[in-house]
């Protein structure tokens, strides 16, 4: 009863912003029905906002919890890929997503709460696997590790997170950010390209109040 | 169903070439999965049994190989998968056999000076910016390679990377600039 309250309200003071939202909701229920019915190893909790437009294709699972939101970006929609059957990917509750591809081999966890920009997540080196060099039989890619990514975590644009990365509770990956094999702890910022050293946000905090 | 289609489109585009385009050269067994866009007026080898395909999950879905110049020239050997990558060669690329290049950019100039008028780039020469790659070389997804980089025979490009220096064989290299991780 207050979601339909609130709703209303908003409609009162944002009439073009409750009715792109209205469009998103109408949107993502179709989006949702489609996968139910085409795609049943596809499972979307709703409701579902999709503001931009949103793909899934392989062989492999996904699950998306409720309260999700698919943000508009100036590049693309979201696209998860699974490259392989056994592939899984598993995005919590309330993420907010724009912009990010994700390419699965093995196993992608993604907590609740994540914002994320036009990024990259990727659990492999390579995505493709072209058959002449496959059955060659060299070492054509590294082995793919599984990606663990906590709540609450903001993933800034233009980064790219592989394969064998941990990254703790509300932390961040800041903008432009690449960084493979580590794991970045709770409530710290990784940076760089490849990122070495993450820095404790409390600390940064402290300088920052210092420098005033 | 794909791969019939993609070897007749592959067939239509060896027809087109051998009639209209003398100046790109093409082998036996391409398939042409995703679209091919190639401009200029410059040489363009590509070797047998290579693979023109789109990276799946991004919009850019076509490969693309310019020659800005006359005396430019693109070489791609035999058994080479590319998947949407970006060469504009102003000089020369030259690409092994067995590469993998996953939606990178391959360039071997500058464009512009550093000069405030941004004219034609100046002190560049063919043996100062050509572009080698080696066999075997796995480049990741949203890389650069820049003029004159020497890429080693089996060596592994991260995604992500920018690739200004030149990278020994058999290793992984990541970042900006790219610095070798670890020998495979």
């Amino acid at each position: 009863m207050s979601s339909i309250s609130k709703f209303i309200k908003l409609f009162i003071e944002n009439p073009a912003g409750a009715a792109r939202l209205f469009r998103a909701l109408l949107r993502g229920t179709f989006t949702v029905v489609y996968y139910r019915l085409a795609k049943p190893r596809v499972r979307i909790g709703l409701p579902f906002f999709m503001y931009e437009r949103f793909r899934v294709s392989g062989p492999g699972k996904v699950t998306i919890g409720k309260f999700c939101a698919i943000y508009p970006n100036i590049f693309d929609g979201v696209c998860i890929v699974t490259l392989d059957p056994c592939a899984e990917v598993c995005i919590g509750r309330n993420c907010s997503l724009g912009g990010v591809t994700i390419r699965c081999r093995k196993r992608i966890e993604i907590g609740d709460g994540i914002m994320a920009g036009n990024s990259l997540i990727q659990d492999c080196m390579l995505a493709e696997r072209p058959p002449a060099l496959a059955s060659k039989g060299m070492p054509h890619d590294m082995p793919s590790r599984a990606i663990r990514i906590g709540r609450n975590v903001w993933v800034g644009a233009q980064s790219c997170i592989l394969q064998g990365m941990t990254i703790g509770d509300d932390s961040v990956v800041s903008l432009g950010t690449v960084c493979c094999d580590a794991g970045i702890e709770e409530y710290h910022l990784a940076s760089g390209n490849p990122s070495v050293r993450p820095i404790p946000i409390s600390k940064l905090i402290k300088f920052q109040d210092m420098r005033r | 169903m794909k791969e019939l289609v993609a070897v007749i489109r592959g067939k239509i585009f060896l027809l087109r070439c051998r009639l209209f385009r003398k100046n790109i050269r093409v082998g036996r067994g391409l398939r042409l999965y995703k679209r091919l866009d190639v401009r200029g007026e410059g040489t363009l080898i590509i070797g047998d049994n290579c693979r023109i395909c789109g990276i799946t999950g991004d919009r850019k879905q076509f490969v693309t190989l310019y020659t800005l110049h006359r005396v430019a020239r693109i070489q791609i050997g035999d058994n080479a998968s590319l998947y949407a990558a970006r060469l504009s060669s102003r000089y020369a690329i030259t690409v092994g056999r067995d590469v993998h290049i996953e939606e990178s950019g391959i360039m071997d100039t500058d464009f512009h000076s550093l000069e405030r008028d941004r004219g034609e780039p100046v002190n560049e020469s063919l043996e100062s910016c050509a572009v080698i790659i080696g066999d075997r070389v796995r480049i990741g997804a949203r890389s650069m390679v820049t003029k004159g980089v020497r890429i080693g025979d089996g060596a592994l490009i991260g995604p992500g990377s920018v690739v200004t220096r030149s990278i020994p064989g058999s290793c992984f290299a990541l970042g900006n600039p790219a610095k070798v991780l670890s020998q495979t």
